[in-house]
């Protein structure tokens, strides 16, 4: 196999040891998978630490990782690679994903429902036991790095049956799925990610336990990791906690005014300061 | 002799007259027979006599009005005949109104009533007898209420309402909102209502219909003094534009809305509902929710609590009707959020998980305590209707001090853990309460001397502030917070630590009030005024959960009686989690806990055995269903398909189980469709645009391509630029046309369950009937969008009535027959779900789209004879797996449901497959935006 040179795979290696609390089983999981080379699938509801664990897993296992954004404009020649002109040349340019096989990283395709249905057929041969890519364009049969390994992320709490993914597609992947962590736990990371005491950002965890009791509601999710992490920055850079909470977590989960008067209710049980003098009648 | 047979027998008279109305009147008089004058006995027999002439039921009328009366003065009865005789010389149909209503007037001895219903009945009379009767019957039930000042003010509207000249219709209308309107009017606020609502009469018939309107929207929420403001506003309105202020009175323009909210102060329990369940599910996770007061005080027994308070049981919060205690509207809103948050402390740290057993151990172990007598000792099995906390407030001499101690503890124990929970709910509510104590306070202390008690530990005031009002009293206070705050200090006070503290205080408070009671001049025992009127009621959640207490105390007696003490309370909680249903493998978790052991098993050290929990399970009855299955006569003549049912407890199906009866749907004509999408014509609107974009239009255009069917001229101009600077140019320079297809059929079924029809809580349309308008909504949308679409509904009554209702078939055109069908949509029976399901997999397995989709819309759990609980859920939900087999796509949507039971929702349809919409009148918006996004 062809040996990698550094100076390719900068720039896609994490130096620094991301913060990330296991939840559970997952990395031993996630190793194995790797072991045997079985693609990963990472399923679970938004902002609750997906990204972050393959940044993690791809510190620990030391190689590369490319991240690709799926959305529905995604082409496979998107993935691929395509020519480029150049000058009165042509001149091919890999894509994330021929890169990715090329240098034995780690491809992350995040939110892969987002993308269109023919471009994630690309992916078949590379996530069985084939494990090749095949590029049209250059008709090239580009056979994976060992150390190839691709992950994808899945978020089924968006509903739409159109969008569902084939299950060719699902059938490929080993899974792991992905929850908010237990409050304890969830504590800690709010804590270290935000730069808040524990006190507070036990506080946060609890709040959000109760905004994720009214899921059904109307919100489409509960409130994420992501968005008590980001209450807990505010806070951090000397925002009062209740402006704070509201900024990050009730404006952002709905634009409903009646929920956001529960949510802002909410807060206030947690955040609200002293209470102003009121006017008997 | 000569005088005897000159003297007159009226009654035998009568009685040769019509005997059924002399019958009638001696039984009417009865004891009464004595006392009647001989001119007042004349008086009846004459008159009903002339009356009987005219018309049997008039005169019956007179009889009755008369025998009423006929106590009353001479005069009285004068007045009563001139009445009488002028209205019936008009026709019997008058003078019988005569002789029903004047009566009350009569017997409210008011002149100026009197004066008022005379000119009242003889203005009326003139507009038409029609409008008699029903502002008439008003008139009764307000004066039998004993409201002169309204019954005065009504009949004056009435006056003016009814001389004024109008249109017969508009009259008509008068006449029936009228009375409605006096007689819904809050009393303690009707007097100024109505006279507002003449004011407005005085200047336009039109604006007062108007205000009516208006009243039934909110404007009844309104102060006196800011309705008059209101009313004044309108009337100024009037003048350059009567529409303008019609329009205003109804509150429909937004001029009139929003002087409305600037002059309303009083918040009302409608307005704050749905904000509060919302509040409180997220908040404790559990099934509960608010109501009003009064809900408790109609369905009869004890109203002690009819000028508000506040106090819970199991499933809810009762909040009084109204909060007109502060300035400002947001501070009236803030008094309910507050109590529903302190009382959410309740619930949340146990006050109701309260054991007597373990309470009683504690006092045991804690010296100082008063010596209470052993419950156990006597023998008595208690009632379950009795609950631990009644029961141990009864071990006191003076239970109700008991009562209002735990009343003090039990509320300061809930404001120590809010404030270590909730430092937010906390600084913002307490202040409220401590202000209202403060004032409480501050109105005198004879006959409420804990008060100052209660304010100290349940509000959390300052010493200064607690005992700034009293000088004697001041060293009980201080002593009693500082044993409740060093019982604070220990671990986690539970309820039974309040408790204590009751046992720990009784004594010396009930010696130190004895004088101050004397002093007072005062024998039994006052309780406590709290601020808001809170308090705590053990006896409603007893009531509200009698099933699982009575199965809690079996299974403790049938573990007791096998060496196993562990708390009821702490069965009581399991049984609650499991929807009542207890295994021998909860039973082993509970006893792994020590913590969950009786002292009387800490001492025996009994060691457990598996079978003995076996025996003690087999040994409480559950009671099995006995329900037998009923014959589907009446559908003798309709296609019959059989299905498998699947039976949880074989673990396997049981063939041709269940039959499904494909019934016709009678058609039904009305205008409900079309008035729907005059209703929702806003709404519509927005579907319409909405799903017009989702609509495939055949090709879609994709830019920015890298080969297709014509170039992209802002990349052709980019390209040439790019290759002329000798940058590397984009090959992105094609537009391709693709083929996009929604190809999706989807089938809609209803659940018509006999619950569909419960009323929407605070308007008088049926669950239905919201549903119903969220299908019209429903396929407007896919009419726009194209889909494949059928509508079906499901009922039944047992495993060989479960009834199909085809409402419209995939093929069939949304056309009349099924608008027709969607009208004739009725409340059933039962909800046999998986049979349902099981038959409308055929029906969509027919289908070729590619995608298919089942869409369940009901408001409740799978129920019907022998299909219950985990039998009915296990089905329900292998149904709904074999569709997903298949390929069908499932999703559940649940209306008019407790939130808290979301989480059994999603052991049924899978978390992600369904949405719970808690106040269906969301539904008809929510609907059609779920399909959108499932379809997105
Ligand atoms: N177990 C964890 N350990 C450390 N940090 C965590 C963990 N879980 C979540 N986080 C934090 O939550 C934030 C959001 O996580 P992340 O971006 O990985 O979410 P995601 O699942 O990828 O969401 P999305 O689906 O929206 O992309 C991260 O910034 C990270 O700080
Ligand atoms: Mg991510």
């Amino acid at each position: 196999m062809a040996e990698t040179s550094a100076a390719e795979t900068d720039g896609y290696r994490i130096d620094r040891e991301p913060f990330y609390l296991p939840a559970g089983d997952e990395l031993k999981l996630f190793q194995a998978a790797c072991d045997a080379r079985l693609p990963v699938m990472l399923k679970g509801p938004t902002g609750c630490g997906k990204t972050r664990f393959v940044e993690y897993m791809a510190y620990r296992l030391a190689r590369p990782l490319i991240t690709v954004s799926c959305h529905e404009d995604l082409f496979a020649s998107d993935l691929i690679g395509r020519y480029l002109l150049k000058g009165d040349e042509t001149v091919w340019v890999d894509g994330p994903l021929t890169r990715a096989v090329r240098l034995g990283a780690i491809c992350y395709l995040d939110e892969i429902v987002e993308a269109r249905k023919d471009t994630t057929v690309v992916i078949h041969p590379l996530t069985d036991h084939r494990r090749y890519l095949h590029i049209e364009r250059k008709g090239e049969m580009l056979r994976a790095h060992p150390d190839f390994l691709m992950v994808i992320s899945y978020n089924p709490g968006y509903q739409s049956v159109l969008k569902d993914l084939k299950q060719s597609t699902r059938q490929r992947f080993v899974s792991l799925e992905f929850g908010y962590p237990d409050p304890e736990k969830e504590t800690r990371i709010v804590a270290n990610e935000g730069g808040v005491d524990l006190q507070v950002a036990a506080r946060l965890v609890s709040l959000a336990g109760k905004i994720r009791r009214i899921r059904d509601q109307g919100l489409m999710e509960g409130a994420s990791t992501r968005l008590l992490i980001y209450a807990a920055k505010l806070v951090h850079h000397q925002t009062p906690q209740r402006e704070a909470c509201r900024t990050a977590i009730s404006l952002p989960l709905t634009d409903d005014r009646r929920l956001q008067e529960t949510l802002n209710d909410l807060i206030d049980d947690y955040f609200a300061g002293d209470g102003t003098e009121i006017k008997t009648a | 002799m000569e005088l005897k047979s000159k003297r007159r027998d009226p009654l035998g008279e009568l009685d040769i007259f019509d005997p059924d109305t002399g019958s009638m009147v001696r039984r009417g008089l009865g004891a009464n027979r004595a006392n009647a004058s001989p001119e007042a006995l004349s008086v009846l027999a004459d008159e009903t006599i002339w009356a009987l002439g005219q018309e049997v039921s008039f005169g019956q009328a007179v009889a009755q009005g008369i025998l009423s009366i006929i106590q009353q003065s001479p005069t009285c009865l004068q007045t009563y005949r001139t009445g009488v005789r002028t209205a019936g010389a008009k026709g019997p149909t008058l003078g019988r109104l005569m002789a029903i209503h004047l009566v009350p007037v009569l017997t409210a001895d008011h002149t100026r009533i009197r004066h008022l219903f005379c000119k009242a009945f003889e203005v009326m009379e003139k507009a038409g007898a029609y409008t008699l009767t029903k502002p008439l019957e008003a008139l009764d039930r307000i004066l039998h209420g004993g409201d002169h000042r309204s019954a005065e003010i009504y009949l004056s509207l009435l006056c003016t309402a009814f001389s004024r000249e109008m249109p017969y219709n508009r009259r008509q209308q008068l006449a029936a909102l009228l009375p409605k309107a006096a007689f819904q009017y809050a009393p303690a606020k009707r007097p100024w209502q109505l006279s507002q609502l003449e004011r407005v009469m005085r200047v336009d018939d039109r604006l007062a219909l108007a205000l009516m309107t208006g009243m039934d929207k909110g404007l009844d929420l309104l102060s006196a003094l800011a309705l008059s403001r209101f009313v004044s506003q309108g009337l100024e309105r009037c003048e350059p534009d009567r529409q303008r202020a019609e329009k205003f009175f109804a509150l429909e323009s937004r001029s009139g809305r929003s002087v409305f909210d600037e002059l309303q102060v009083a918040a009302s329990f409608c307005q704050v509902q749905p904000q509060l369940n919302r509040y409180l599910q997220a908040r404790t996770g559990r099934k509960l929710t608010v109501r009003l007061v009064s809900a408790l005080s109609m369905r009869g027994g004890d109203t002690p609590f009819d000028s508000g308070g506040t106090f819970s049981d199991r499933k809810h919060i009762y909040l009084p009707n109204e909060v007109e205690r502060f300035e400002t509207k947001t501070d009236n809103v803030r008094v309910y959020k507050c109590l529903a948050r302190f009382e959410a402390g309740l619930h949340e740290f146990g006050t109701f998980r309260f054991d007597l057993e373990r309470a009683l151990e504690l006092c045991r172990e804690n010296q100082q305590c008063f010596l209470l007598p052993d419950p156990a000792q006597s023998g008595i099995q208690p009632s379950v209707a009795v609950s631990d906390l009644e029961r141990f407030f009864n071990l006191f001499p003076e239970p109700l001090l008991a009562e209002d101690l735990f009343l003090i503890f039990e509320h300061g124990r809930i404001r120590h853990l809010l404030e270590q929970s909730y430092p937010g709910l906390v600084s913002t509510c307490l202040p409220m309460f401590q202000q209202e104590a403060r004032m409480l306070l501050s109105k005198g202390l004879n006959r409420q001397a804990l008060i100052p008690i209660y304010a100290r530990i349940a509000c959390g005031l300052s010493p200064e502030d607690s005992e700034r009002e009293l000088s004697g009293e001041s060293r009980l206070v201080r002593k009693t917070a500082e044993l409740f705050d060093t019982a604070m200090q220990r671990r986690v006070p539970t309820a039974e630590t309040s408790g204590e503290l009751v046992a720990a205080s009784y004594a010396v408070v009930n010696t130190q009030l004895d004088p101050c009671r004397r002093a007072a001049g005062i024998r039994s025992y006052q309780p406590l005024q709290t601020p808001f009127l809170r308090r705590i009621r053990p006896d409603l959640h007893q009531i509200s959960g009698l099933r699982i207490e009575r199965l809690a105390r079996s299974i403790k007696m049938h573990l007791a009686d096998r060496g196993i003490h562990i708390y009821a309370s702490v069965l009581r909680d399991y049984l609650e989690s499991r929807r009542g249903e207890l295994g021998t493998r909860d039973i082993e978790k509970i006893l792994r806990d020590p913590k969950n052991y009786t002292n009387k098993a800490r001492t025996a050290r009994q060691p457990i055995c598996r079978d003995r929990v076996d025996v003690a399970l087999q040994a409480v009855a559950f009671g099995t269903d006995t329900e037998s299955e009923l014959p589907a006569a009446q559908h003798s003549n309709c296609p019959a398909f059989w299905y498998p049912e699947w039976d949880c407890r074989l673990g396997d199906y049981l063939s041709d189980h269940a039959r499904v009866l494909e019934c016709a749907v009678e058609g039904h004509a009305s205008k409900f469709y079309e008035s729907t999408l005059i209703r929702y014509a806003g709404l519509v609107q927005q579907i319409r645009s909405v799903f017009e974009l989702l609509k495939p239009q055949g090709l879609k255009w994709y830019r920015r391509w890298i080969e297709g069917d014509e170039f992209d001229y802002h990349q052709l101009l980019d390209f040439a630029l790019d290759r002329r600077a000798g940058r590397t140019p984009s090959e992105r320079l094609y537009i391709k046309r693709l083929k996009a297809l929604r190809d999706v059929a989807v089938l809609l079924l209803v659940d018509l369950s006999r619950s569909t029809a419960n009323a929407v809580a605070g308007s008088d349309t049926s669950v239905l009937n919201v549903e119903k308008e969220a299908i019209v909504l429903f396929s407007e949308a896919l009419q726009v969008v194209g889909d494949r679409y059928a509508i079906a509904g499901f009922s039944g009554a047992g495993r060989l009535g479960v009834e199909y209702f085809q409402i419209k078939d995939f093929s069939d055109p949304l056309d009349d027959d099924v608008r027709c069908r969607i009208n004739a949509m009725a409340p059933r029976r039962n909800t046999r779900m998986g049979a349902a399901i099981r038959h409308a997999a055929s029906r969509l397995s027919a289908e070729t789209c590619r995608v298919k989709l089942l869409i369940m819309l009901g408001d409740g759990f799978p129920n019907d004879l022998n299909y219950k609980k985990t039998y009915a859920v296990e089905d329900t939900r292998r149904a709904i797996a074999e569709l997903r087999a298949q390929g069908v796509h499932v999703h559940a949507i649940t209306v008019n449901m407790n939130p808290a039971n979301a989480s059994h929702l999603d052991e049924l349809f899978g978390d992600i497959h369904h949405n719970l919409i808690t106040d269906v009148t969301d539904l008809p918006d929510r609907l059609w935006r779920i399909y959108g996004a499932l379809t997105r």
